[in-house]
């Protein structure tokens, strides 16, 4: 690639991703205002259920947690569960969804994935700055340790870019993908610490629970975020190392298998 | 054909193996090499996927061959017509030059910026305005946005859909939705033009305005390669013409040759076809075409009186299909034809020859007074010209006894502009005391006149005499 291919795709990406945002409210009286307001009623609905209807608790520690606090432990979840649930689930139907730019024009594939991303990245930003406007209002104070989340989220985004090429390329080809990614993007949302903490479970299990992308980034969050921990590192390197591989990987795999997609669209 | 756009600039082609090589020679703009290109039909998208992971040879397709070993070479500045039957393979082979499709061995080089009009429209969002999608594929032909705010009020003036420019595009009518498409790619002043029909879509203002913005660029030294049915813009743009069939390459020559060429195989089917086929690539094997091939533009003789013979000649497929035959009171019109001055009949018909009109009619029952007639009819159903000898009472024939057999001719000099027309034919008499038309054949015969590099009538009939000249008067 030469810098002008770099120059001519990041213009692509640019205008389509901000075509891509737009889209999503064009036509809606509040418009973009949408952004901040889905978020917002997010924390409602879960506050009202999960501290009303059903009781739960968050692990064994009773004490620590309000419940307002529960709300905020689950958002965090939710909001990066959604963002990849977007990515991935859309990644698998975008090559077909957009024929007209594999046949018809001449156009950088590679970048529709990115653009997928990078529109689902901006509902995520909001929806964390949401987040950390509500855990300053409940806690009083704001942790200093939220300025190590990008840290946190830059691999789990390049990570969920990976897969999204990953899916895009086999969605092409194996039409039923989508089939089988809905029920295991799912499972994604009850086998990892979405809805509950890692710790609630028995560490036997702690290992496969962390084969879930989602299991780093969600804990290591909330530690930056909520508890005003250091993220484990360790974590947090080996988790990078897997992101940097599977972006890679994805990346190799959608440029290696892109010439094939002409013929079956 | 559904409109839309596609476009490059050679330098965006990420997904394709684009070749550049650093000795290529300045005065090429297209290089094509030995092209061949080889559909793969799979019966399961998955069968691809397997296809490439399969260490094996195993094969998961069949195959269909669009496109057999094309060659050719564009000069820089030069202007190429593409010409070929439906499904010959031109569109696919504009494609791979655009590089839209890889193809199956081959290459291709080019220099400069290209912008491809082979279907209008393609990034179209219908859901956003005439505005922000020229704006984004503008972009994907890769402008910057700086450069499409220079060109944005350019754009809007050559579309001119008025203030239709911020309203969502799917509420443009298809004419103001090409308009803008073609605005947005000729606006990258391309070093390379390469067009794919789509100027057969607007009304006829617009046409003149592309064709004009097409000659602006011929001017300034651009390249174009252009695809078209339309034999006369072939004939009015191009230097050089390149005659596709059944994906291979049968011809390169003139416009004039091969436009002629091309006519003949267009009507054809099956075997007749095979036969013009064969003629024409044993024409382009001759010397004289390799010749042409080096940019030796000039014709020499052997070709020039070929081509003379082309403009007037038989088709044998070329037969009215929308014959239609009245009930016969009594006689019936046989063998309509049309001789050419030396007696064979023909069907390409050459403007200002002399031809003659030739039918019989054999009678079934007696008739008195009996004329004949006959009448030129357009492709639309103009009525442009007839003869008849039932107005002149010398012409008319007494008595005819049934079982007679009589054959008319109308002499006539073929003063048609090039286009498609018909002949009717009739024959009336007196039965019983009342005139009545005894049998009509409707579009009997069709023929068509041969297009000319050199044309200075227009509308229908031509009336002109010699060449139109011109004055200085000051």
């Amino acid at each position: 690639m030469t810098p002008i291919d770099i120059r001519q795709m990041s213009r692509i990406i640019f205008q389509m991703s901000s075509r891509a945002i737009q889209e999503r409210y064009r036509g809606s009286i509040l418009g973009v205002l949408w952004t901040i307001l889905t978020p917002i009623f997010m924390l409602a609905v879960y506050t009202f259920i999960f501290t009303k209807v059903f009781t739960v608790r968050w692990g064994q520690d009773v004490s620590d947690v309000g419940t307002l606090q529960f709300s905020a432990l689950l958002f965090v979840g939710l909001s990066l569960y959604s963002f990849l649930n977007e990515v991935v689930l859309q990644g698998g139907s975008i090559i077909i969804a957009n024929s007209n730019y594999v046949k018809k024009v001449v156009f950088p594939l590679t970048t529709l994935p990115v653009i997928l991303t990078i529109s689902a990245l901006f509902q995520l930003t909001v929806s964390l700055f949401v987040l950390i406007a509500f855990q300053g209002f409940i806690s009083q104070k704001l942790e200093l340790t939220i300025f190590i989340a990008p840290l946190i989220l830059l691999p789990f985004i390049f990570l969920v870019l990976g897969v999204s090429w990953i899916v895009a390329s086999l969605g092409t080809f194996i039409r039923d993908l989508n089939q089988i990614l809905t029920p295991i993007i799912t499972a994604l949302l009850f086998l990892g610490p979405i809805l509950y903490p890692i710790e609630s479970l028995p560490e036997q299990i702690h290992f496969f629970l962390y084969l879930s992308p989602l299991t780093v980034p969600v804990e290591q969050l909330r530690e930056v975020i909520i508890w005003g921990n250091h993220p484990n590192w360790s974590h947090l390197c080996l988790y990078t190392l897997a992101s940097v591989g599977t972006f890679f990987l994805g990346n190799i795999w959608f440029r290696k298998t892109q010439k094939g997609f002409a013929d079956v669209l | 054909m559904s409109s839309n756009i596609t476009s490059k600039k050679s330098s965006i082609a990420s997904n394709v193996n684009f070749d550049l090589e650093t000795n290529f020679n300045n005065d090429i703009a297209i290089t094509v090499n030995d092209i061949s290109k080889i559909f793969t039909i799979y019966k399961n998208p998955s069968d691809r996927l397997k296809q490439m992971l399969w260490p094996g040879k195993r094969k998961f397709y069949k195959e269909f061959r669009a496109l057999k070993n094309i060659s050719f070479s564009v000069g820089r500045g030069e202007t190429i017509g593409i010409l070929g039957r439906n499904g010959s393979g031109k569109s696919t082979l504009l494609q791979i030059i655009c590089q839209t499709l890889t193809s199956s061995s081959g290459n291709v080089k080019i220099r400069g910026r290209v912008a491809a009009l082979l279907e209008l429209g393609a990034g179209f969002n219908p859901e956003f305005t005439g505005r922000e999608n020229v704006y984004l594929n503008a972009t994907i032909l890769g402008m910057s946005r700086k450069e499409i705010n220079a060109r944005f009020e350019s754009i809007k003036d050559f579309a001119d859909i008025g203030d239709f420019i911020d309203r969502p595009v799917k509420t443009y009518s298809s004419g103001m939705y090409v308009r803008l498409a073609f605005a947005t790619a000729i606006s990258t002043d391309p070093d390379i033009l390469i067009v794919d029909e789509a100027l057969s879509v607007g009304d006829e203002a617009f046409q003149r305005k592309c064709f004009a913005r097409i000659e602006q660029i011929q001017k300034r030294g651009g390249t174009i390669l252009f695809v078209s049915h339309s034999t006369s813009s072939i004939l009015q743009l191009c230097s050089r013409a390149i005659l596709l069939d059944g994906g291979e390459q049968i011809l390169e020559g003139t416009p004039k040759l091969v436009v002629s060429h091309y006519q003949r195989l267009i009507n054809l089917k099956g075997d007749e076809a095979e036969e013009v086929r064969s003629e024409i690539i044993a024409l382009g094997n001759s010397k004289e075409i390799i010749s042409l091939n080096n940019k030796n533009i000039k014709m020499n003789d052997y070709l020039q009186k070929d081509t003379d013979i082309l403009l007037e000649h038989y088709i044998p497929g070329f037969v009215s299909e929308s014959l239609v035959s009245y009930e016969s009171q009594g006689a019936t019109i046989s063998m309509p034809r049309i001789l050419n001055s030396s007696g064979d009949v023909v069907n390409v018909l050459k403007m200002g020859n002399k031809y003659r009109y030739i039918y019989s009619v054999n009678f079934n029952i007696s008739a008195q007074k009996v004329g004949f007639g006959m009448l030129i009819k357009t492709l639309g159903g103009l009525e442009i010209a007839g003869g008849t000898t039932s107005r002149t009472n010398s012409l008319l024939i007494e008595n005819v006894f049934s079982g007679s057999h009589i054959e008319v001719s109308f002499p006539f000099v073929c003063n048609l502009v090039p286009g498609t027309y018909f002949f009717n034919s009739g024959v009336s008499g007196e039965v019983k005391g009342s005139r009545l038309f005894l049998h009509r054949l409707l579009d009997a015969v069709i023929f068509k006149v041969s297009i000319e590099p050199e044309i200075y009538a227009t509308g229908v009939v031509n009336i002109l005499e010699g060449t139109p000249s011109t004055i200085r008067l000051n």
